[in-house]
């Protein structure tokens, strides 16, 4: 079930009012948002149900189980249960995820030296959203053995958790330890926190049907006959592809937070406006948060993090960057970005400079100077080529498409959709002015918009926009990881 | 949580109300590409029978020469074919309403549309169920109403938009009266899109509904003929095991392919702008191809009743 699909439009209202009105105990929604979030997640296939559910009762168990070993005081129970789950976690990613690719991979190498291999591919259907689940009840567990949240044994709030239909199939990766407490107490209706959620899902859309979905119109043109393409129209469709990925994934990120807070729920924020970084680490802290702390927290710090020698430094940035390459797709495109993201990362942390944009751009201004616009651009100009090996099907078409960006100036026509760029500008005008609020359409009190009738013009003419100025419809991209 | 419910009923009031308007004040622009739908159906009605039907998307539109056909076969043609974002289940369903006795209908199925897109999806969908008015909630499925529903705004757009910017090839007002796009045969060709390697999956349930209304149409006293896309070469390449599992699912249903698609694929460089809009050189020839291959199911007596 897509966000910006009828069903859900129909889903959303249903669940709304059955949940605040005819709903009571925390146990009742608790219970009612899992039905309805493995009816949401069901809508795809039914049986991946089976998987979220053995992965999840998995993570339940394990986390019971670490507790108890804790009380036993045995040290090696604890670390079994831990790695057991992580295993089978892991395995089931692997399998579902990445076999094919490995295979396949191996095969192709070793062709390369004249060996052939009988290789067995796996004809399976990759669940959506499954890299997101299974980090979330990873990092439970995680947080369990490392003794930073006590293990529920409230199954249906801990089920609830892991399948909260809003983040299930694309993020926010939430911690445990922010997310199951909030399942673990009573919710009531807020009346502020509901009209700010609508708000945030109605930029959410914006963002998803009418910048990312124009903007796919554009980059899939320009990415189809990027050989014969002249190569101003190659920036064209790098452009429409750097703003198609921020507003889907963005957007969606907006709508599942928003409705989150219709249910009384608060989820972390996942971006932070991405593209106003000034380097390469600032863009890293506000792009996919979830999952970048994420990786920071259980892979990197735990490996050494920058308190190191340089050698382990450098090591542990690689890792953590094709890690999280890898985790985008099982293609070499994914890890090749991350990759150069690494590339463009060490510089960065091997001087200690990885901290040095902490704060948000102009903060307390309104205009940038000139040297935050120039590191702002050159930023922006390094993110949008990384894009492009992200977009790209092979490296080689990556590296083909990159070259002749810089070599070839040629301006053809018959790219459609340009004009849709205007809405990509009002989108960046709207963030910018907004970048220092909680989200990025958290406009009450601002200039005119404190008069009810300009907020109410303004809603309509963006709900307006979504249906009658909207993409072809697409699913989300960030369903495939 | 009063004020907040009475609050979203008034936005969504407002909303439903601006697309609303949008869809019923503005005029039916006639020169809408989509518009082409509600003359074709009226071609459909009115045609005498015994006669050849042509379903497809815009590969029938644009690909085959029903003038030729007609004089050929000696036989009233009409095209249907317009867009494949319209759904195959719309136009099987308008072709079974409106089959005769004596009727030959062949089907040239774009080959993604025994996937979801065999229910319509975007404006084509759209510009269906409001054509239809209220038939369309008798006519339409769930699946296609709510895809119609979606995309209504999309649709309303284009209503309205259409004559600012002009007839250009993807108009109504270019087709002849069999329902052929001919504009495009005058034309050099477009910048040629390649093919694209399909991977959606194939829904079993839309090849048994297909075969269910091929038995329907022969049921009605009507012949039927299944048939590949007229397409190029270079699309029938690239898609050569997509078409054999299409083959395969039909054949299973009892409603195979009665040609093979290279039978009348045309070289990539008699494409006009798409691997299924040919050129004039090459929707001749490949209406050349087509005759033979239909010939066998033209009744020789043609004076069936109307």
């Amino acid at each position: 079930m897509l966000f910006n699909s009828l069903a859900f439009a129909i889903f959303l209202p249903t669940v709304f009012l059955i949940y605040w009105l005819a709903l009571r105990s925390r146990m009742g929604r608790n219970l009612f948002i899992l039905a309805v979030s493995y009816l949401f997640y069901g809508w795809w296939d039914w049986r991946f149900l089976l998987l979220i559910a053995l992965t999840t009762a998995c993570s339940y168990i394990s986390g019971l189980q670490i507790a108890r070993a804790e009380k036993k005081g045995t040290s090696l129970q604890r670390r079994l249960w831990l790695w057991g789950n992580v295993g089978l976690n892991l395995g089931i990613l692997i399998l579902f995820k990445y076999y094919n690719f490995f295979v396949n991979s191996a095969s192709a190498l070793l062709a390369q030296f004249g060996i052939t291999l009988d290789s067995v591919t796996l004809n399976l259907i990759l669940p959506v959203g499954i890299s997101f689940y299974t980090f979330q009840a990873l990092s439970y567990t995680i947080d369990v053995y490392r003794r930073q949240i006590e293990p529920t044994r409230d199954i249906v709030a801990f089920f609830a958790f892991i399948s909260f239909f809003p983040q299930l199939v694309a993020g926010p990766i939430e911690r445990a330890t922010n997310l199951l407490p909030q399942f673990l107490r009573q919710r009531s209706f807020d009346y502020t926190a509901s009209v700010d959620g609508c708000r945030q899902i109605l930029w959410g859309l914006f963002k998803k049907m009418v910048v990312a979905d124009n903007c796919a119109l554009i980059a899939n043109t320009v990415f189809g006959i990027w050989e014969t393409t002249g190569g101003i129209n190659l920036w064209i469709g790098a452009l429409a592809f750097t703003f198609q990925i921020y507003g889907d994934f963005s957007g969606y990120s907006d709508i599942a937070i928003g409705t989150a807070k219709l249910f009384g729920i608060n989820l972390m924020r996942n971006f932070n406006v991405p593209y106003f970084s000034r380097d390469i680490a600032e863009f890293w802290r506000r792009w996919h948060i979830s999952l970048t702390s994420w990786f920071r927290d259980y892979i990197y710090i735990p490996l050494g993090g920058s308190r190191c020698s340089k050698g382990k430094v450098v090591r542990n940035t690689f890792i953590i960057f094709l890690t999280s390459g890898l985790w985008h797709g099982a293609n070499w495109t994914f890890i090749a970005w991350g990759g150069y993201h690494a590339l463009l990362f060490l510089p960065l942390i091997l001087r200690g400079k990885n901290r040095k944009y902490r704060d948000t751009i102009a903060s307390g201004r309104r205009m940038p100077t000139m040297r935050e616009s120039t590191l702002m651009a050159v930023t922006f100009l390094l993110v949008l080529i990384g894009w492009i090996i992200f977009r790209s099907d092979t490296i080689s078409e990556a590296a083909g498409y990159i070259v002749r960006m810089f070599t070839d100036w040629s301006l053809h026509s018959g790219i459609p959709g340009k004009r849709y760029f205007i809405w990509v500008a009002v989108m960046l005008v709207v963030e910018w002015v907004l970048r220092e609020h909680r989200h990025t359409f958290d406009i009450q009190g601002h200039g005119l918009l404190k008069y009810r009738l300009v907020r109410w013009g303004l809603y309509l003419g963006i709900a307006c926009l979504c249906i009658f100025d909207q993409g072809s419809r697409s699913e989300f991209i960030y369903f495939q990881f | 949580m009063k004020q907040f419910l009475i609050k979203i009923l008034i936005f969504v009031a407002l909303v439903i109300g601006v697309l609303v308007a949008a869809v019923k004040l503005p005029p039916r622009n006639q020169i809408l590409y989509n518009y082409e739908y509600v003359k074709k159906i009226a071609r459909l009605d009115t045609l005498p029978s015994p006669r050849l039907v042509l379903l497809g998307g815009s590969n029938a539109a644009f690909s085959i020469d029903s003038k030729m056909l007609s004089d050929s076969l000696d036989i009233n043609v009409v095209n249907t074919g317009l867009i494949a974002s319209n759904g195959l289940k719309v136009m099987i369903d308008d072709a079974l309403k409106y089959a005769r006795p004596g009727d030959v209908i062949a089907i040239f199925p774009e080959y993604t549309q025994f996937s979801n897109l065999f229910y319509g999806e975007g404006v084509g969908i759209s510009s269906c169920m409001v054509y239809k008015g209220l038939d369309a909630v008798k006519e339409m499925d769930i699946r296609q109403l709510i895809s119609a529903v979606e995309n209504v705004g999309c649709f309303a757009k284009s209503n309205i938009v259409a004559s600012q910017s002009g007839p250009g090839i993807y108009s109504a007002a270019n087709f002849d009266e069999y329902g052929d796009e001919v504009v495009h045969r005058q034309c050099p060709p477009g910048k040629y899109v390649k093919p694209i390697k399909h991977k959606m999956e194939i829904v079993p349930a839309t090849v048994e509904y297909f075969a269910e209304t091929v038995g329907k149409m022969k049921k009605k006293g009507a012949t039927v003929v299944v048939l590949p896309p007229v397409a190029t070469i270079g699309h029938c390449e690239t898609n050569k095991e997509y078409a054999a599992m299409v083959y395969n699912a039909l054949a299973a249903a009892g409603v195979p392919f009665q040609a093979a698609p290279a039978a009348y694929a045309q070289p990539d460089s008699l494409a006009y702008d798409t691997p299924y809009h040919l050129s004039a050189a090459g929707l001749h020839n490949a209406t050349l191809a087509l005759i033979p291959i239909l010939r066998p199911y033209i009744p020789a007596d043609k004076s069936l009743p109307h």
